[in-house]
């Protein structure tokens, strides 16, 4: 069956958003992704849309077993994000959202490399506006940062697609060659992917998006740069190496935070870390892992983001070291979290629990990766305990009641989904594009789980103190970018500016004497025959010096008078000289 | 250390120490117990680069 590309459903339902008002406008907004959601359904696996643009063969409609898989989940966290969102009165924030999800989707289900970029492009834009939207200054310069991260990463991916599309004449989304456009492609993606050290856009932007926007942006950006990794590059033995270092690079930071959603941005790139290393690793335990990772931490990460969101919404602060006691207020929230936490903690009976263990399980051959996985592992563990205590069960007093109905409403199902989904694995496993015989309730995988949580947990119970949040910003690499760009600014201001006027005032003062001559040229030459003369006489200390010193004077004066200047004519001459003088010189080149 | 905390670590200690003997006595690996030689290496990692980080930034507190 033909039917629409899904992400076309937002795009184009985006203009409608406007028109609505009320309760029709809230029944709209859950309505766009359900229908986003039957459509994949009906959609099925095929390639269609097929269109020429400056002779190349687009395809905007290409579903197989992966596509559809991840963009489930897109519509899907659309859905529940909508939810969360719908009492939010700012039609800009719902049009961005709708853009971003479009495009998101549309990267999914795009046949070739052309129309990827091109959606690429949309996504970067529209989320780029969900920061902005926040409206405060910070907000402004991080969106201004985010972007430019962004367009930096697709230039590498335009240039990589060129270089690629001429030395192949291939525009499919698929394996890429060796050479420069490999690694384009790689850096063009790895921006997405949150590459170390391509990653600083991540922390510095999630954590000052609007509330809701947060919740989005958890769940597209990163896993978009990921389904285009396991269409790219999957089974390079490099990006698996780069998702364990992803994996313990972002653990270590989250847990040095105190801002609660730059703690969770911190460990969404630890947990694409393990996507990114499943895909490298490459074999379909590893791939089916990574690919189930993308799905169960798009709303585990979806509800922490939430619950982020709610603890703002509702207490006005966004610190560990203000936040506390929240269990008796946000009993709700709390619940949620502990869900999510769990989860992403990878605890049995939870949705992370299937999939990291497939990635952790399938990294064993390689004895280095391995151990950075698991002690990644040991970081999330401990960064939610530590989340956990200080923001919801040490004992402090603090204003807060729970969020709204819908927004609690989505916390709910997104919870329940992720426990669904840990006792029934099966139901996403058997989505995936391998198969594989992968057994989830090993008694050694959950005897090892409970192990690893009981010795993490009795250490936290010993040394809280030391975990105690900690209200100093910690520096990333971000502050060796900002170093390099005032270094940039330093030498634009400076260095530069003094050879710009250098050279400003030579070439002002050579016009001004080639004027100068042009007015009397005759004079001019027998000025500067003097002039030299003169400088001659003065270096020998001649007696007669001064005589042509006079005359020197004599006919700076007269050069100045209009009666003694050269005719018209002469100037034409010279001007007739130096065009035959090109025409000859052009005549003799060809 | 308060009492409550006391308690919750026996707890763990006693789950902890019943996972390794399940895990050598039921499977096949031999002497269990890796995961928890894991669990103290990543937590001294951690609190050593918490630590590390306190030091260079200075405490807050």
């Amino acid at each position: 069956m033909n039917a629409v590309p899904p992400g076309f459903i937002f795009l184009l339902g985006s203009f409608f958003i406007p028109l609505l008002k009320g309760k029709i406008k809230r029944i709209y907004l859950l309505f766009v992704p359900l229908i986003a959601f039957i459509d994949l359904i009906v959609v099925g696996q095929q390639t269609s849309y097929f269109f020429s643009f400056m002779g190349m063969e687009l395809i905007l409609l290409k579903a197989d077993e992966l596509s559809l898989f991840v963009g489930y989940i897109f519509a899907l966290i659309g859905f529940l994000g909508l939810l969360y969102s719908i009492n939010v009165k700012d039609d800009r924030q719902h049009f961005s959202v709708f853009w971003y999800i479009g495009s998101s989707l549309c990267i999914v289900f795009a046949g070739d490399f052309f129309t990827l970029l091109f959606f690429w492009e949309i996504m970067a834009i529209s989320s780029t506006f969900l920061i902005w939207l926040q409206g405060d200054k910070e907000s402004l310069d991080a969106g201004f940062r985010y972007f430019i991260m962004h367009l930096f990463g697709g230039g590498c991916l335009l240039a990589g697609v060129v270089t690629n599309y001429v030395a192949t004449g291939s525009l499919q989304v698929a394996p890429v060659e060796s050479g420069i456009q490999y690694l384009l492609i790689l850096v063009g993606v790895g921006v997405n992917t949150v590459f170390i050290p391509l990653h600083t856009w991540l922390p510095d932007a999630y954590p000052r998006a609007t509330l809701t926007g947060a919740v989005f942006m958890s769940a597209y950006t990163t896993k978009a740069g990921v389904y285009v990794l396991a269409r790219t590059f999957s089974g390079v033995e490099a990006v698996a190496y780069m998702g364990g270092l992803m994996a313990l690079y972002g653990v270590t930071f989250a847990l040095l935070q105190n801002d609660i959603r730059r703690l969770l941005s911190y460990h969404i790139i630890s947990q694409v870390g393990y996507m990114v290393a499943g895909i490298g690793i490459g074999t379909s335990l590893a791939f089916n892992g990574g690919i189930a990772h993308l799905f169960n931490h798009i709303i585990y990460k979806a509800l922490l983001f939430m619950c982020a969101g709610a603890i703002i919404y509702s207490t006005g602060k966004s610190k560990l070291t203000e936040l506390g006691g929240l269990v008796k207020k946000m009993p709700i929230t709390t619940l949620a979290f502990t869900v999510a936490a769990l989860s992403i903690s990878g605890f049995i009976g939870f949705n992370g629990f299937v999939s990291k263990g497939m990635v952790i399980e399938a990294a064993h051959s390689k004895q280095l990766l391995w151990l950075l996985l698991e002690l990644a592992s040991v970081g999330t563990i401990l960064s939610f305990l530590k989340m956990g205590y200080y923001g919801f069960f040490r004992k402090r007093g603090i204003e807060a009641k729970e969020a709204s109905l819908t927004m609690i409403a989505a916390m709910v199902i997104a919870s329940f989904l992720c426990i669904f989904l840990g006792f029934f694995p099966d139901l996403i496993l058997n989505l995936l594009p391998y198969e594989s015989d992968y057994k989830p309730f090993a008694v050694e995988h959950i005897l090892g789980t409970i192990q690893l949580f009981s010795v993490v947990c009795i250490v936290f119970l010993v040394v809280a103190q030391i975990l105690e949040p900690y209200d100093k910003p910690i520096s990333d690499f971000d502050s060796f970018y900002r170093l390099l760009a005032h270094s940039f600014l330093w030498f634009c201001r400076k260095p530069l500016n003094a050879i710009a006027s250098t050279l400003n005032d030579v070439t002002t003062k050579a016009a001004y004497s080639f004027l100068w001559f042009t007015k009397n040229p005759m004079n001019g030459i027998k000025y500067l025959s003097t002039r030299i003369h003169l400088i001659v006489l003065e270096l020998m200390k001649a007696e007669h010096a001064i005589e042509v010193k006079i005359r020197l004077e004599e006919q700076k004066l007269m050069h100045m008078k209009k009666d003694e200047q050269i005719s018209i004519g002469f100037t034409i001459l010279m001007v007739v000289i130096v065009l035959l003088l090109y025409l000859l010189i052009y005549e003799l080149r060809v | 250390m308060e009492e409550w905390r006391k308690k919750i670590i026996i707890g763990f200690f006693c789950l902890m120490l019943l996972a390794v003997s399940l895990e050598t006595f039921i499977t096949s690996h031999g002497l269990g117990g890796i995961d928890i030689l894991l669990g103290i290496v990543g937590c001294v990692y951690f609190l050593f680069v918490i630590g590390f980080m306190k030091c260079f930034y200075g405490d807050s507190r």
